[in-house]
């Protein structure tokens, strides 16, 4: 039997809200994937699209977001124009005809550590059944 | 009198009782080839086309460049297509022209042939191009022949080169005033009899680009093979109006690494292509810049790959706009979506399905 696929998770996590939640998990004692690299920035509204194609493009299976949930943001619209940032990046994916289901957006408040935990289980088993990136693959892109 | 003529003793009027202070139109090249040219005095007028159809690149960047600073203190005429105009109300938007001195007057347009074609051969006659535009695509380019804004009615003063003896039509309360002065008639309503059959037409190339385009470009294979050949010399970033950034992102030390970490991704993905960062810089800029793609083709005019880089931004463009019921450059009211938001939108992109 071949040996189960580990997707390579990249989390963009806000530092007031998902980033907390995921500490929260750790504190308590919560298990969740070891699939997801997290990476901590100040708010969801600051993650540049191209951030997130450079990753899909250099070995990650896919991409994820954590930002406040709408009307939370710590500076009042970060997570509204992550929103459309994403919904961009989604609709030039689907356009090329690459998979807009590799960039993931969810919004995880600082207490909701149990939903951080189920969120991450889930898209990692979905990323696991889409199985390995190819474009992250390919030398020539 | 030619079309041409038309708009250039509009220019000599304008010159001679000092109505402006300069105007931005197409002047013949040395090469036989066109490009555009800022002019003050009635005898820079010899040579001045503003009809000449071949696009030397969008005018919209040189009138950024000369309001950036100040805006002029006399006005200044610029004489520009419909798909310049889109560019300028995008730029105007994005806070990178300041249009105040600015009369605007946009020609309907019939397209404009591909460069390729202009180097070393004579440029058609562009009162004849015109007859011809009506009934045929074939000589222009194909980001000319599937765009169906052949007028822009954002300038203050428009000329319906397609209409019965093609009369000005003021747009705005400037135009009108402009006209006025200048003792030239104009009409205040727009017909739109002669376009209707070109639009239809060009709707229809349109349709057939995108089908062509989901056939061959759509998918990671056929993407990599359609820009194989960037060299990475960023000239369709250059040339692209929308891309204002002063410090481009993709030209930034972001863009380097250690040595070990070139050899870490070259082991990932099975060899690293050099020059590096292609799908990064293309599709980067596609997020950065499609909500406000004017289609204006510069980028492919640019590539010196002949990547057909003009209509793959066109057709994501499309899509991405359509997101956002956005239309760049058509119309000055409605907001850059990257610049607004609504509280209640977008359900489909957050959560897993």
């Amino acid at each position: 039997m071949s040996e189960q696929f580990e997707p390579k998770i990249v989390g963009f996590f806000c530092n007031w809200c998902t980033s907390t939640a995921a500490d929260m998990a750790g504190t308590s004692r919560m298990q969740y994937p070891a699939n997801v690299r997290p990476i901590r920035v100040m708010c969801s509204g600051s993650v540049d699209p191209s951030y997130i194609i450079r990753a899909i493009l250099s070995g990650a299976d896919a991409v994820m977001i954590g930002g406040c949930h709408p009307g939370d943001c710590h500076y009042i619209s970060g997570n509204y124009k992550a929103r459309r940032r994403v919904a961009i990046l989604k609709s030039i994916f689907d356009t090329l005809g690459l998979e807009p289901d590799r960039i993931f957006l969810d919004w995880i408040s600082a207490s909701e550590s149990k939903k951080f935990v189920k969120t991450i289980a889930e898209y990692t088993e979905k990323v696991r059944n889409m199985g390995p990136n190819k474009i992250a693959q390919r030398w020539d892109i | 009198m030619s079309l041409s003529d038309k708009i250039n003793k509009l220019c000599e009027q304008a010159l001679e009782k000092e109505m402006v202070g300069g105007i931005v139109t197409l002047k013949k090249t040395a090469d036989d080839s066109a490009m555009h040219c800022l002019i003050t005095e009635q005898s820079e007028l010899e040579g001045t086309d503003p009809l000449i159809p071949f696009f030397p690149g969008n005018v919209a960047n040189f009138v950024k460049k000369l309001t950036r600073i100040t805006p002029t203190t006399d006005k200044i005429l610029v004489i520009l297509r419909p798909c310049e105009m889109r560019a300028v109300v995008e730029m105007v938007k994005l806070a990178q022209i300041q249009n105040q001195n600015i009369i605007w007057l946009t020609f309907d347009c019939p397209g404009t042939i591909p460069r390729s074609d202009v180097r070393g051969e004579k440029i058609p006659d562009s009162h004849e191009f015109f007859s011809d535009a009506m009934n045929s695509d074939d000589k222009i380019r194909t980001i000319c022949a599937t765009c169906d804004y052949v007028r822009a009615d954002t300038g203050d003063i428009g000329f319906l080169s397609f209409e019965q003896d093609a009369p000005f039509i003021a747009y705005t309360e400037q135009g009108k005033k402009f006209l006025n002065e200048l003792g030239i008639e104009f009409i205040e309503k727009a017909v739109t009899d002669g376009l209707d059959k070109i639009i239809a037409r060009r709707i229809e190339n349109e349709n057939k680009l995108y089908d062509k385009l989901n056939k061959q470009v759509k998918g990671i294979d056929n993407l990599v093979a359609a820009f194989a050949g960037c060299v990475n010399c960023h000239n369709c970033m250059t040339n692209c109006p929308i891309c204002i950034c002063r410090e481009c992102f993709f030209e930034s030390e972001a863009m380097d690494f250690a040595g070990d970490m070139f050899i870490e991704l070259a082991r990932r993905k099975k060899g690293l292509r050099a020059p590096t960062d292609l799908g990064v810089f293309h599709i980067g800029r596609m997020s950065h810049m499609t909500t406000s793609c004017v289609s204006c083709g510069a980028c492919e005019e640019a590539c010196p790959e002949k990547i057909i880089v003009g209509q793959i931004f066109k057709w994501v463009a499309a899509n991405v706009q359509k997101v956002f019921d956005y239309s760049a450059g058509k119309k000055w009211e409605d907001e850059l979506p990257l610049k607004t938001f609504c509280e209640e939108e977008l359900e489909q992109v957050t959560g897993i399905e």
